[in-house]
């Protein structure tokens, strides 16, 4: 027993519980202090984990996917170490490891589901070997505009160079993610289908990562996800160890996975293409660990999406569905989520520019609202600080009779009375947390 | 009557909504029943001066830049004619700086395609909402900057001065070239901006000073009046 360990883990867990007790969720600063109390804690505790640490970073889907990856493992009776309250950096990750340590060091848990930061990744390997890392896609996000994708990438770079043996689990769709698996032992998923009838998205010019001449697609998914061939190098989409096939998407999404030499269909009730890469990325990591797979289908229906992933509420017996993205891929996706359900229907879009938005919101230019115009909406209205610039990219999209109102009680209350059959509220990060308070309230005075 | 938009590299030089700008332009000449036509160029496309009244270069990332300003330095010669007979330019970020001599990028200075004479170096980042002054516009522009270059334009006119975030002159006026920083995209929610070159590009293809008829600005104003109010009041 390490005496420095002891007390950096009790110190964390009752910072842990002094937080929560004042209504906080913080898990970094415990973490923090608990490294600097015994700086080779996380590398200690992690060592003790029996199976597989399984790292999850990329844009967009990482949260999703590493709880989908949780709810597997343990639905199969393991014993899971997860940071799923989305704490995805080195103090959020020692955190985690330290909340299922016992005070004597000593951790007792079958694998580890880790979300990692992609910018912490390359400090996280420090202290966790991972023996998996997914990553699930590399698209331009808010923060790429600064530093753009490529640096993103050549930070995960960074990271997987010092872990040379861990398998990387990668979304063979996404040329990005497939260059970043050059000379490693990888498993690739991806969706081995045209499905454009699926999705209407412009689609971004991308280059060959490896020789910079444009990729030509056989197909494509959405922003630069699909199936691409680089015509002046050897670069190009390689095969599925775990492919989507036959996928449909009317009442929820069915498909069928593809892998080692055996065919298993997946029925779920989830809304959204791009939930099909979170269910491969989860189902891959997980199969390949050698687990079972028969109860996979009861596990996936069961899992309850954190708030404000397409989070339903029933408010005056209409279906009102929140939906959180935090970058234009994200926001293109709700989009095309939204023209794929055919019901009629009220919505409203808030963004606001705080510093954890961004402050730059140009990049609603970039987003898909002409597609919204296809989407059957009866009412639209633009909410959040931001909501004139919004209400203008509206009009300019085509819908003539946007409102701009403040996203408040008063505002969706009144939403939820227009006459559309369903009611889609899309905000960014800092409008969520208020506005799931508001949808929670006025889903329990009703009950 | 008919304005044609030539927007270059839209693949490319797109990192700031830049799309925003075309959409501004077409729907202000469509409102006006004045059609609109937008002509996308890539790669080594020949651009059709004769056949353009309004050009447009976006932002692009630093790793495009050399490569975008050599496309435009092999028709340097028909720019610089469109530009001198009052041709309408709007160049943002890397397409305004390409447009001089010279440009300090990483450790690197490149040479630009030369049409102005200015050049661009390095200065402290800035990345912030930004408002501006300008002689030329009654209203404020107001926008966004990401930037950590700077170019020196003695000797032209500039766009405006800087009121926020900090006190110094920002983009350059040159016949009916507009070059700066500001993006957000600049033109919805400056529409005064997006109605001077609409304006400067009739009247050089129709002879006439044309009037534009006013339109319902409620939202432009507002998202304008937004940054205004956030940083001054």
């Amino acid at each position: 027993m390490n005496i420095r360990d002891s007390i950096a883990i009790a110190a964390c867990k009752s910072l842990v519980s002094i937080s929560k007790m004042m209504g906080k969720k913080g898990s970094s600063g415990p973490g923090t202090i608990a490294l600097k109390i015994s700086p080779g804690i996380l590398k200690r505790l992690s060592g003790q984990v029996k199976h597989e640490i399984i790292a999850v970073c990329g844009t967009n889907g990482k949260t999703t996917t590493n709880n989908l990856l949780c709810e597997l493992l343990e639905c199969a009776g393991s014993r899971v170490v997860c940071n799923n309250v989305g704490a995805n950096m080195l103090p959020g990750v020692a955190c985690s490891f330290i909340s299922k340590a016992k005070i004597n060091g000593r951790l007792d848990c079958d694998y580890a589901a880790i979300e990692c930061d992609e910018a912490s990744l390359r400090h996280i390997v420090n202290h966790v070997k991972p023996h998996k890392i997914v990553i699930t896609n590399l698209f331009r996000d808010q923060m790429d505009r600064y530093g753009e994708t490529e640096m993103t990438a050549a930070l995960l770079d960074e990271a997987i160079q010092k872990v040379p043996d861990t398998t990387l689990i990668l979304n063979a769709d996404d040329p990005l993610c497939v260059r970043l698996g050059k000379g490693r032992r990888c498993l690739y998923y991806g969706i081995d289908e045209d499905c454009s009838s699926n999705i209407a998205e412009t689609r971004e010019g991308r280059n060959c990562p490896k020789c910079g001449a444009e990729l030509k697609y056989n197909y494509y998914h959405y922003s630069q996800l699909g199936s691409f061939e680089c015509p002046k190098c050897d670069f190009k989409r390689p095969d599925c160890d775990y492919g989507a096939v036959n996928i449909n998407l009317q009442n929820g999404m069915s498909f069928d996975v593809n892998y080692r030499g055996t065919t298993l269909n997946l029925s779920i009730n989830y809304r959204g293409f791009y939930n099909i890469y979170n269910v491969l990325a989860s189902f891959c990591a997980y199969e390949s660990a050698n687990l079972p797979t028969r109860s996979i289908n009861e596990v996936y229906n069961n899992y309850k999406p954190q708030i404000g992933r397409m989070e339903e509420f029933t408010i005056g017996g209409k279906t009102v569905i929140l939906n959180l993205s935090k970058n234009p891929a994200g926001f293109n996706q709700a989009i095309a989520t939204l023209a794929a359900d055919k019901r009629s229907k009220d919505v409203i879009i808030a963004i606001n520019d705080n510093p954890s938005d961004g402050c730059d919101i140009s990049w609603m230019w970039d987003m898909d609202v002409e597609n919204l115009t296809k989407a059957n909406v009866n009412t639209i209205v633009a909410g959040g600080m931001r909501k004139y610039d919004l209400a203008l990219r509206l009009k300019y999209a085509g819908f003539d009779n946007v409102q701009a109102k403040e996203n408040n009680e008063q505002t969706l209350k009144q939403l939820i009375t227009q006459s559309g059959e369903v009611c889609y509220v899309l905000v960014n990060y800092t409008e969520l947390f208020k506005t799931q308070q508001v949808l929670k309230s006025l889903e329990q005075k009703e009950e | 009557m008919e304005i044609t938009i030539a927007h270059l590299y839209p693949d490319v030089l797109n990192l700031y909504g830049d799309k925003g700008n075309i959409m501004a332009l077409t729907y202000r000449l469509q409102k006006r029943e004045i059609e609109s036509k937008v002509t996308e160029y890539y790669g080594d496309d020949k651009i059709d001066f004769e056949n353009t009244d309004i050009l447009y270069i976006g932002g692009g990332s630093d790793k495009d830049w050399e490569d975008i300003c050599q496309r435009l330095a092999e028709q340097k010669e028909e720019l610089k004619n469109y530009i001198d007979k009052g041709g309408c330019v709007l160049a943002i970020c890397s397409g305004y700086e390409m447009l001089g001599t010279n440009c300090e990028i990483g450790e690197k200075t490149i040479q630009g395609i030369g049409i102005l004479n200015t050049t661009t170096t390095k200065c402290q980042k800035i990345t912030s909402d930004i408002i501006i002054e300008s002689d030329l516009f009654k209203t404020k522009i107001t926008g966004f900057i990401n930037k950590s270059r700077s170019t020196n334009t003695d000797g032209y006119n500039t766009l405006g001065n800087m009121i926020f975030p900090s006190n110094q002159s920002e983009g350059l006026i040159y016949n009916n070239l507009i070059g700066t920083y500001v993006y957000g995209p600049l033109l919805p929610k400056n529409p005064e901006i997006a109605d001077y070159i609409i304006k400067c590009a009739l009247t050089k293809k129709y002879g006439e000073d044309i009037e534009l008829l006013p339109l319902d600005d409620e939202f432009e104003t507002k998202a304008n009046e937004y940054i205004v109010n956030k940083y001054t009041k």
